[in-house]
């Protein structure tokens, strides 16, 4: 059960402004959604007989270095930039 | 009323992989900010994260040095948090089942820190504050890291000291960090909590975050120490906090509030399989272990003979001891040795960085070479110390400076001369030679090293002195 406290704190954690009203209204539609997900439950598997998934080697990467994109491509999707650097104004709480 | 210090230490270390720990880009320090990204270190939507081996194969050794149980197998997860320094608005890292647990560090009181835990996780970006906007560079996200978490088994500040510098020690012998505080390879987090008595519960805690060199982190200590116990003796409560260490006056400040404890939301790492080693793996990293600080500091007590005061000069860097066990090998007088390296070469050598990297133009042979020319009595201390000096500076041998006329060694005639002079010079030693004090004759040995200024060779001059005696 979804309670709007659970969606405030939620906002808060994700530094969303939520008002009082889209609060309720969220509250009522992740509730819809967590209801729908619960479907699954009803379709009848017995979950002993679902296929196992095991993985005994992981895969890992080799440790070599390859070219890392231009400084321009990896600023071009960013709003500000400055020598180089993202930018970001500087927000009211410090950390 | 005392209160009782309690601290715990979270450790992360940079690893020293040549790639990142997800993705290839290149893992280097002071770069020219946002070259060493690409699509995954930047969090680009669709990309997907691949462990590196290397970085796997790293925290195992530190966990293996540590005494830690490796987990056959563990897992990656998200722990999100909502901050600039991270462009996916998470950190992969590990939660509930790292790779490394149950360790511990012992100090040289013989006292246990027992580590909790090791895992591995990404580094996330640097931010500059500047002119009120804030310049993100993301060439460290994605840098792999260790956080190595202590139990609260720390109980003093020297303690918090000695444990950091011995594990500072303990990876540098390794290799896969380069430790180093004031560039941010190595950082501390400080859990601290008072209470009254060793039977009573922990008290609250707070942590300061990110302390980048041991003697703010004992200062933060200290301050955390005085606050907590004022305040609980005034009838106040510790608020679990997080803190910064306020370098200007030595005080703590809060960051952000943490009463709640599930903050981060972790979760499996979708992107990532379990992570899984068989025995061999661990077992072929075990062999590449070296000998670690402890083992050499036993080793040179029983091999060389040497004090641990000397040894732990000796062993505080790799290089070093390096050097001065290849010397050891050429030479018989591992004492004299030691004297020399921490004695005259560290002098030369005026930073700790010059000391750590010891990268000094007197080979261990050129120096065994001089210690050999002193140990023959050839020439002296005064003389090896100066030559030691002049091939520092120029990187020559001591055959450079110093020539068959510098060597003293008395000619047959003269020493007997001086032999006769000083056994007329001093008859009440004869005569109690004579009557047999077998000691006698150092006072007149002793006058025979006063008249050769040195030079004449001991056991010589004593056959003489003997053979004239008759």
């Amino acid at each position: 059960m979804i309670t709007k406290e659970d969606v405030l704190k939620l906002a808060a954690l994700s530094k969303l402004c939520v008002s009082d009203e889209e609060a309720d209204s969220l509250t009522a539609q992740l509730e819809s959604i967590i209801e729908f997900a619960r479907e699954i439950q009803n379709a009848g598997f017995e979950t002993d007989k679902l296929p196992e998934i095991t993985h005994t080697d992981t895969l890992f990467r080799k440790d070599e270095i390859k070219a890392s994109i231009p400084l321009e491509k990896a600023l071009s999707n960013a709003p500000m930039s400055e020598d180089g650097f993202f930018l970001v104004r500087k927000w009211s709480e410090h950390e | 009323m005392s209160y009782l210090l309690q601290v715990g230490l979270e450790t992360h270390l940079e690893l020293k992989t040549k790639s990142k720990i997800f993705c290839s880009c290149e893992n280097s320090f002071s770069s020219l900010p946002n070259t060493h990204c690409c699509p995954v270190c930047l969090g680009h939507p669709g990309t997907l994260p691949t462990l590196n081996r290397e970085a796997v194969r790293l925290a195992v050794m530190a966990g293996l040095a540590l005494n830690c149980k490796i987990q056959k197998n563990s897992k990656m997860d998200r722990k999100n948090y909502f901050y600039p320094d991270l462009p996916k608005a998470y950190q992969i890292s590990q939660f509930d089942v790292p790779l490394c647990r149950d360790g511990f560090l012992t100090l040289s009181s013989g006292k246990i820190i027992r580590i909790e835990r090791i895992h591995i996780e990404e580094d996330a970006g640097k931010l500059i504050h500047k002119d009120g906007k804030v310049y993100i560079d993301y060439n460290r996200v994605g840098v792999p890291l260790i956080e190595i978490v202590t139990h609260p088994d720390i109980e003093s500040v020297d303690e918090a000291r000695e444990y950091v510098q011995k594990l500072q020690r303990r990876m540098r012998y390794l290799g896969i960090s380069d430790c180093k505080m004031q560039e941010g390879s190595m950082r501390c987090d400080v859990n601290v909590s008072v209470r009254k008595e060793p039977s009573e519960p922990l008290g609250t805690r707070t942590e300061i975050k990110n302390m980048n060199s041991v003697s703010y982190m004992t200062r933060a200590i200290e301050y955390e120490y005085k606050r907590q116990s004022e305040l609980l003796e005034k009838g106040g409560r510790v608020k679990r906090e997080t803190l910064r260490f306020i370098e200007r006056d030595g005080s703590t400040q809060p960051m952000r509030s943490k009463e709640n404890a599930d903050d981060y939301r972790f979760l499996p790492e979708p992107d990532l399989l379990s992570l899984t080693l068989t025995d061999d793996e661990i077992e072929s990293i075990k062999a590449k272990i070296p000998e670690l600080p402890d083992e050499k500091i036993k080793r040179y007590k029983e091999c060389f003979g040497l004090s641990p005061e000397d040894s732990e000069n000796l062993i505080k860097y790799p290089a070093v001891a390096n050097y001065f066990e290849k010397a050891a090998e050429l030479f018989g007088r591992p004492k004299m040795l030691s004297n020399f390296i921490c004695g005259q070469i560290f002098a030369f050598l005026k930073t700790e960085e010059e000391k750590e990297n010891f990268s000094v133009t007197v080979t261990p042979e050129n120096l065994c070479e001089l210690l050999n020319l002193l140990e023959q009595k050839k020439i002296s201390n005064a003389l090896a110390k100066e030559t030691l000096g002049k091939m520092l500076q120029s990187g020559k041998s001591c055959g450079a400076f110093l020539s068959e006329k510098d060597f003293s060694v008395l000619d047959e005639n003269t020493l007997k001369l001086f032999c006769r002079e000083a056994l007329e010079e001093n008859q009440k030693a004869l005569a109690d030679y004579k009557d047999g004090k077998e000691k006698a004759l150092k006072a007149i040995l002793g006058a025979v090293m006063k008249k050769s200024k040195g030079k004449a060779q001991a056991e010589k001059a004593l056959k003489i002195i003997k053979e004239i005696i008759g």
